[in-house]
């Protein structure tokens, strides 16, 4: 086993393990925090596939801002805090059949299905990403501050004190 | 590879809307809170100059050879039938501001967002229809899909509202999931996310390498296209990713759930043909079936459901489940695309027409707080307020599908599509569905010319000039789409064509 395949089974075993645990911990604090650890191992994964401005940016937004953003709300919202919360929800079994039924769809997809490998040697995928955001991709990349916007003028909007 | 202004040229209605929604939240910095009620006014210029934008380019394209302009290299087309369905969401963008002009004042609503979200929710859509580029599509979907979850829930004060918003939100993001998940599968099957060249110019497009790598039984892709259509279809309302509907048409503010069942259901259907015939046209064998059973479970569960409901809202909102399985019969009719298309398009313009017409005879029967929306409240309603009743029956029997309706044509269309794609089956289906329905339309109908109630009990109806002003342009729509359809239908039968071009 090559050291690569060593550090994917690692990394395998680490979000897995660390992504049952958010679903079934009690105490939701303790369930952002593997939340955590599980985005660090997609970057490791990341940086495994030689893909480094992901794997910098998966740190920075999953971690950096959303977990954070989550573990405020959990903060902030006083009574779900204590950890009384039944981590199963009353149709966890269908949910559950679905859902495998999906991750089995899933798996069959990705053993059988042909990608298509480019047979170029890799690049610098940051100057890549960089240089398609403002050349091929501009437009999507502009479109995306109109998400913002909205996103931004609505949450205002929902979380604005009523009586003012 | 560069972008000129000659381009960015083809883009101008959006960028009036997008503009538009900048201006309206500027202004609501600078007026005082008494007079905001003018931004709604405000929404409506830029709706307008779009309108006229487009339609004087389909004037100019409707006798002559269509034209077909790639903006951005491939990512949007901005073609007759980008433009036709441009008419569908600024129509009821617009009835949808004029609906709003009063009830937003009424129920206290915070105008300024009110009506940039309404905006932003147009351009999303405009952006969606011409997208042909599936990052481009998405990023489209999301700003549709944001502007909309807050206007469900823009009426915070009733717990409703914010009941609507949240599980259209978390029910919207897990859509939003499939279809990125999808995206990212096609990419992976492909190696694009371009889904076709019109002009046939490039042949690394997703449907040019189905062809060329002969992808058809792939599994990856195969799961991509299920994917994408899911996160698609519960955006369109189809059975079984409907159950959003009935909570969020009910919860939502009227004027919303007005412009959100004829809009963002349009905008789906643009996007999902665009998908299908364009990208992936080859693969149309694998998905017609699949198509098939979605139509009928949509049409079958939607009038189904619309029977049994006592409040008039609620029955819309399922009958608006009914009305996509009908767009689906004309999606699914793809051999026959030539009509195909053209009729969908019609199509969703005639829904636009009759559902925001019914929906805004509600807001005239309705009072303050969205009271009076049981079937009850119809009681009577010819002889005290005949206009109205009037206006609310030729919507019912347009819905209903009788002759001399935009309804009737529009279904005469999709049928006329499916038996060509010899989709028999199909179309009986839609018969049957049509004829159930006119039970629960027609229902309203009896109750407002022939039963009666006491003076005492006779309630008042708004009399907003706004809202008689969308009324009236809505059943001109009606009975002119149903009388006099050949400008319409010939438009449509263009913005089809263009879709499918070349060697297709």
């Amino acid at each position: 086993m090559s050291a690569h395949q060593l550090a994917f089974l690692v990394l395998g075993v680490l979000i897995l393990v660390s992504a049952l645990m958010v679903v079934t911990v009690r105490n939701l604090v303790h369930a952002a925090l593997f939340l955590i650890l599980c985005f660090a191992g997609v970057a490791g994964l990341y940086v495994l596939l030689q893909a480094e401005f992901l794997a910098v940016a998966q740190v920075l937004i999953y971690i950096g801002a959303i977990t954070v953003l989550i573990l405020f709300g959990i903060m902030l919202t006083r009574k779900i805090t204590g950890g009384a919360q039944p981590p199963l929800a009353s149709h966890w079994k269908a949910a559950g059949a679905g859902a495998g039924a999906f991750l089995l769809l899933l798996l069959y997809v990705a053993m059988t299905g042909q990608w298509q490998v480019s047979d170029q040697p890799p690049m610098d995928s940051t100057t890549t990403l960089g240089l398609a955001l403002v050349t091929r991709y501009v437009l999507p990349f502009e479109l995306a501050s109109v998400v913002l916007l909205a996103a931004l003028v609505g949450a205002v909007l929902l979380a604005r004190d009523e009586t003012r | 590879m560069t972008t000129t202004w000659r381009e960015l040229g083809y883009l101008t209605p959006e960028l009036v809307v997008l503009l538009g929604a900048a201006a309206v939240l500027l202004l609501d910095l600078f007026l005082p809170r008494g007079r905001r009620r003018v931004l709604g006014g405000v929404a409506l210029v830029p709706l307008g100059v779009a309108l006229g934008w487009v339609l004087r380019a389909l004037w100019a394209q409707s006798g002559g050879p269509s034209q077909l302009h790639k903006v951005f290299g491939a990512l949007l087309l901005r073609d007759p039938y980008s433009l036709g369905f441009d008419v569908v969401f600024l129509v009821a963008a617009i009835l949808g501001v004029l609906l709003s002009l009063r009830y937003v004042e009424r129920e206290a609503l915070p105008a300024g967002e009110y009506y940039a979200l309404t905006l932003f929710a147009v351009f999303g859509m405009m952006m969606m229809a011409m997208s042909a580029e599936l990052i481009t599509l998405f990023i489209s979907y999301e700003i549709l899909s944001l502007a909309v979850y807050v206007l469900a829930g823009i009426a915070r004060g009733r717990a409703v509202s914010a009941e609507a918003s949240l599980k259209y939100f978390l029910l919207g993001a897990f859509a939003s999931g499939f279809l990125v998940y999808g995206i990212a599968l096609v990419y992976g099957a492909t190696g694009t996310t371009v889904l076709y060249d019109p002009l046939g110019q490039s042949a690394s497009t997703i449907s040019g390498l189905i062809l060329e790598r002969g992808l058809f039984g792939n599994a990856l892709l195969l799961a991509g296209l299920a994917l994408l259509v899911v996160g698609i279809a519960f955006k369109a309302a189809i059975v079984p990713f409907h159950a959003w509907v009935p909570d969020v048409y009910e919860g939502a503010p009227l004027p919303v759930t007005a412009f959100m069942s004829a809009g963002v259901k349009a905008a789906a259907f643009a996007a999902f043909a665009r998908l299908l015939f364009g990208g992936f046209r080859n693969l149309g064998e694998v998905w017609q079936p699949v198509l098939w059973v979605l139509a009928v479970l949509t049409m079958v569960l939607g009038n189904a459901a619309a029977i049994r409901q006592q409040n008039v809202k609620r029955m819309l909102a399922y009958s608006s489940i009914a009305h996509a399985g009908y767009l689906l019969v004309a999606l699914a009719a793809y051999t026959a695309r030539d009509v195909a298309i053209g009729s969908v398009l019609y199509y969703a313009l005639t829904y636009t027409a009759m559902g925001v017409g019914a929906f805004a005879i509600l807001l005239v029967v309705g009072q303050e707080g969205e009271a009076n929306q049981e079937l009850s409240d119809y009681r009577g309603l010819a002889s005290r307020h005949p206009w109205a009743a009037a206006a609310m029956g030729l919507f019912m029997i347009s819905l209903a599908g009788f002759p001399l309706t935009a309804g009737f044509l529009g279904k005469f269309y999709i049928l006329n599509a499916a038996l060509r794609a010899d989709l028999d089956g199909l179309a009986v289906v839609l018969g049957l569905a049509s004829v159930v329905s006119w039970y629960y339309y027609l229902r309203v109908v009896w109750f407002m010319y022939m039963t009666e109630v006491p003076k005492a009990a006779v309630r008042p109806i708004s009399r907003a000039t706004s809202l008689g002003v969308a009324v009236a342009v809505a059943a001109l729509l009606v009975i002119a789409l149903g009388v006099f359809p050949s400008t319409a239908l010939a438009v449509a039968q263009m913005a089809g064509h263009t879709l499918l071009p070349l060697g297709y």
